[in-house]
């Protein structure tokens, strides 16, 4: 029988929503709470005041993968480099966390990985440093300097520094998800990327595909608006530009090498055509998350929790 | 006047600058033979004509119409006899094949003659082997693992490989193994493990620093003119080897001088002198008091050297290095595994691993790369023996029981580390068990390696290739939707597990259209998909990839 695709992304949005992992949610922020006070006391008014700016703050996370950004702006004159503010931060949370949690020097930010609690539930935080770019700007406009970790120095060479504005990126992409069939295709395209193992940044994904919405009249059911989203990726994602609206001088475009751009212009094209071909295979690009199917899902599993399909399906017949 | 002497007069007429310079005249074999001569740029040569019954066809893939002059030896594409090597296209028509065949001369003429060019490609210098010898002999080798100085010279080891007939003429094929310097072990061909053990015999070698030739381009054919690439150290050591008579006590009669040097490409190559061990070429003579050693002005009786390093063994074509340079980890070899090991190992491959707990039996070997006359067999033994005689580059490790090992340890979680490392020592593994529960292990072992899952229905309509990520939930998924003709299976008669029906020609097609694919992504660098194959025969025969 064939599947209702509008019906069965529905489905899988159901089941990736944030609020059916509450209790990790809440360890999440009980965390990053705990974080932001340490950095707070550790330095007082010389840092602003920290914020989230993850994927929970823009109202597009899902809770397959969800960790938490928490940006720490610091005034100008606290650090004499960058890198000291990058590596103060470091030692700081490494000494306090270095029993509780794996440590890692990440592209711009401090990656603190907690190990598993008594639940198996584990918390993962990056803490972003930033320094405002003159003394008291902040305040203003909100714009930071972020400290590039050089073994990820993808950035232009010689360069160091990545000036950006959260604030800015959190309220442009939060904005646009607030109309719901941006934040469902923003939702969509990140769990067929964590499925499956995608390339593009998940701000990459959140960027192209409000310029989608942007440039496309894109009306119609789940399927109808996502196959439109991925059809604009397909054909325009090797030429597309999408400024960083942190730092309009950022094209997070060009996060993705040419190679990438077209892999995944290709991602999409296949996706489509196997999809259009038989409608059962857009459940091999977008799965439920079956921790918390949708009441549809549960209403195919018998009292034993195993799947009718399971039980029904005729033995698969493939031979070597 | 003969019908075909005119035409043939004529297409030699109409070419600008040429004449004939002897007349043509038809012998007692209907063989035609006169002169030619060309005039280009202020140069004439002249030509024998000589042209063959066949003509305009060729015989044995050699031209039937001979253009020699013995004074051109030196120049490049003339044979040992002066004859002019060209080649043209087929055409039946005499009168234009003619017209074509001297037109071709007169560009040799101007290219090589007049403008003296040199080809890019090297030509290796010409050996005349004897024909008179009651047997043929042909030494393979390949690249060594250190290089050998020049100067140097001692003991050779080289193995029989085969015997074969060609011509009614047996023929012995050797391959040359390792070279010893003063005893010392002083570099080997790199051949596969299988090869390098054979038994081998006892030869000679001296490196020279350039090729003994005569005419810039032939082999030398007397001893006496291989005396001056040599030293009298090596002089020394060769009537050593004659007074030391060792090789007549083993019943030995003929030894091979290998001859080694560098090749412009910065190759070294080998040829092959036979030394008669009843009548060694040297001598010393006596002068002004100390004995120099030299060579006498004897034939020379050269064998068939090649050199089958990987560059050529597989030049003609191969699969790209994404695979051929990959540790590769065989899981089921039945009839697509089988096909697929095969291919891998004829496209250059170079270590694969096999592992299949199953026996081969008689009734597998129509549709799979199993030889009837092994018998049954296990099947990884099988096929180790018939990789390992496709290619001397490849090494093949078995583990028959490497999955069921797996599968008892699975459930003990404490195992599962060791197991996925053991998993990791391989670049890709190629699973073609069509056993599910070997995709769902490497998937939830969380393997690292490349993994390739391939596995058809019924007739071999469809071929299904998964890859990571979520490649059992896919395999899953996909069987799920494409043609099950479960009723149609092949039931032999006995106690007998069903299977599917399809010939060797409707898998392999499906099996080699999947390798093509695969090795087309990963030459370009692309990322490897799942998908599948489907063939369509209700009307014409069609294929349709369908790429995830």
């Amino acid at each position: 029988m064939a599947t209702d695709k509008s019906k069965h992304l529905n489905c899988v949005l159901d089941s990736h929503k944030i609020k059916n992992e509450q209790k990790l949610l809440d360890k999440h922020i009980a965390k990053k709470n705990e974080i932001k006070e340490a950095l707070a006391k550790k330095h007082g008014s010389d840092l602003y005041d920290p914020f989230n700016s993850g994927s929970y703050a823009k109202h597009t996370a899902i809770n397959t993968k969800f960790d938490f950004d928490l940006v720490a702006p610091y005034k100008r004159n606290t650090f004499d480099t960058l890198k000291g503010m990058y590596e103060s931060v470091y030692d700081f949370l490494y000494d306090k966390y270095k029993d509780q949690a794996t440590i890692k020097k990440q592209k711009v930010s401090i990656g603190l990985e907690f190990f598993a609690d008594a639940d198996g539930d584990i918390v993962k935080v990056d803490v972003v440093p930033g320094r405002e770019l003159n003394k008291d700007q902040y305040k203003d406009d909100s714009n930071i300097n972020l400290y590039v970790y050089s073994q990820f120095g993808s950035i232009a060479a010689g360069s160091e520094r990545i000036k950006t504005n959260p604030k800015a990126q959190i309220a442009n992409i939060k904005d646009h998800a607030d109309k719901e069939a941006v934040r469902h295709n923003i939702k969509l395209l990140k769990i067929w990327k964590v499925q499956n193992n995608g390339k593009p940044k998940s701000f990459f994904l959140e960027l192209i595909t409000i310029k989608a919405f942007d440039k496309k009249d894109i009306t119609g059911e789940t399927w109808d608006k996502l196959k439109a989203v991925m059809e604009y990726i397909r054909d325009e994602v090797k030429n597309v530009s999408l400024p960083d609206p942190g730092n309009s001088n950022n094209d997070v475009a060009d996060t993705l090498t040419d190679i990438e751009k077209t892999n995944l212009s290709n991602d999409m094209k296949y996706m489509i055509e196997r999809i259009e071909e038989n409608s059962d295979n857009i459940k091999l690009y977008f799965k439920v998350n079956e921790k918390h199917p949708c009441e549809e899902k549960k209403q195919e599993e018998n009292k034993y929790g195993v799947k009718k399909e399971g039980v029904s399906a005729p033995p698969v017949t493939r031979f070597g | 006047m003969d019908e075909r002497l005119i035409t043939i007069e004529k297409g030699i007429n109409a070419v600008e600058n040429v004449v004939i310079s002897k007349n043509l005249e038809v012998d007692n074999d209907r063989v035609i033979k006169g002169s030619i001569t060309i005039t280009e740029k202020n140069h004439s040569l002249n030509f024998d004509v000589t042209i063959y019954q066949p003509y305009p066809l060729q015989f044995h893939d050699v031209e039937t119409i001979r253009f020699i002059n013995p004074e051109l030896i030196e120049f490049n594409h003339v044979n040992s006899d002066g004859s002019i090597c060209i080649h043209t296209p087929h055409n039946e028509d005499l009168k234009s094949k003619i017209y074509y065949d001297i037109s071709s001369l007169k560009e040799w003429m101007v290219k090589y003659y007049i403008n003296q060019e040199v080809d890019e490609h090297y030509d290796h210098i010409m050996v005349v082997e004897s024909d008179l010898k009651a047997y043929k002999s042909c030494y393979l080798f390949t690249d060594l693992n250190y290089d050998i100085i020049k100067g140097g010279f001692g003991h050779v080891h080289y193995s029989v490989m085969s015997k074969g007939m060609y011509m009614d003429r047996p023929v012995f094929t050797y391959l040359i193994q390792n070279f010893w310097l003063n005893n010392k072990l002083s570099a080997s061909c790199k051949w596969s493990k299988s090869y390098s053990k054979l038994n081998y015999q006892k030869g000679l070698f001296v490196f020279l620093e350039c090729p003994p030739v005569r005419n810039k381009r032939f082999i030398v054919d007397s001893w006496g003119d291989i005396e001056q690439y040599v030293t009298q150290e090596f002089l020394k050591f060769l009537n050593g080897v004659k007074k030391n008579n060792n090789f007549r006590k083993q019943g030995i009669s003929e030894l091979p001088l290998f001859i080694g040097y560098k090749i412009p490409t910065g190759e070294t190559h080998w040829q092959c002198a036979l030394i008669d061990v009843t009548a060694f070429p040297d001598y010393a003579e006596k002068n002004n008091g100390i004995y120099m050693g030299h060579l006498a002005d004897e034939p020379i009786n050269w064998a068939q050297t090649k050199n089958v390093s990987p560059l050529y063994f597989f030049g003609r074509g191969s699969l790209c290095d994404a695979i051929t340079n990959k540790k590769i980890l065989m899981i089921g070899i039945g009839a697509v595994g089988s096909i697929v090991a095969t291919t891998l190992t004829r496209g250059g491959c170079k270590s694969i691993t096999l592992v299949d707990h199953d026996i081969k039996e008689p009734e597998n070997v129509c549709r799979s790369e199993y030889d009837f006359n092994s018998g049954l067999n296990g099947k990884v033994i099988d096929m180790k023996n018939t990789l390992t005689k496709i290619s001397p580059f490849i090494e093949v490790s078995t583990f028959a029981e490497f999955m069921d090992a797996v599968k008892l340890f699975i459930n003990n979680g404490r195992h599962n580390t060791a197991l996925k490392k053991i998993i990791d020592q391989y670049d890709l593994i190629i699973d073609c068990t069509a056993d599910n529960d070997v995709a769902y292990i490497l998937e939830s072992l969380g393997v690292e390696s490349e993994i390739i899952n391939l596995s058809i229905t019924n007739h071999a309509r469809e071929l299904v290739c998964a890859v990571k990520p979520n490649l059992y939930h896919w395999l899953q998924q996909i069987f799920k939707y494409l043609s099950s003709e479960n009723d149609d299976l092949y039931n032999p008669t006995g106690c007998w597990s069903p299977t599917f029906r399809a010939s060797y020609n409707d898998i392999n097609f499906m099996v080699q259209f999947a390798i093509k694919h695969i090795n087309l992504i990963l030459k370009e660098g692309k990322p490897l998909r799942s998908f599948y194959l489907k063939s369509d025969d209700t009307n014409d025969l069609n294929i349709k990839l369908h790429q995830f």
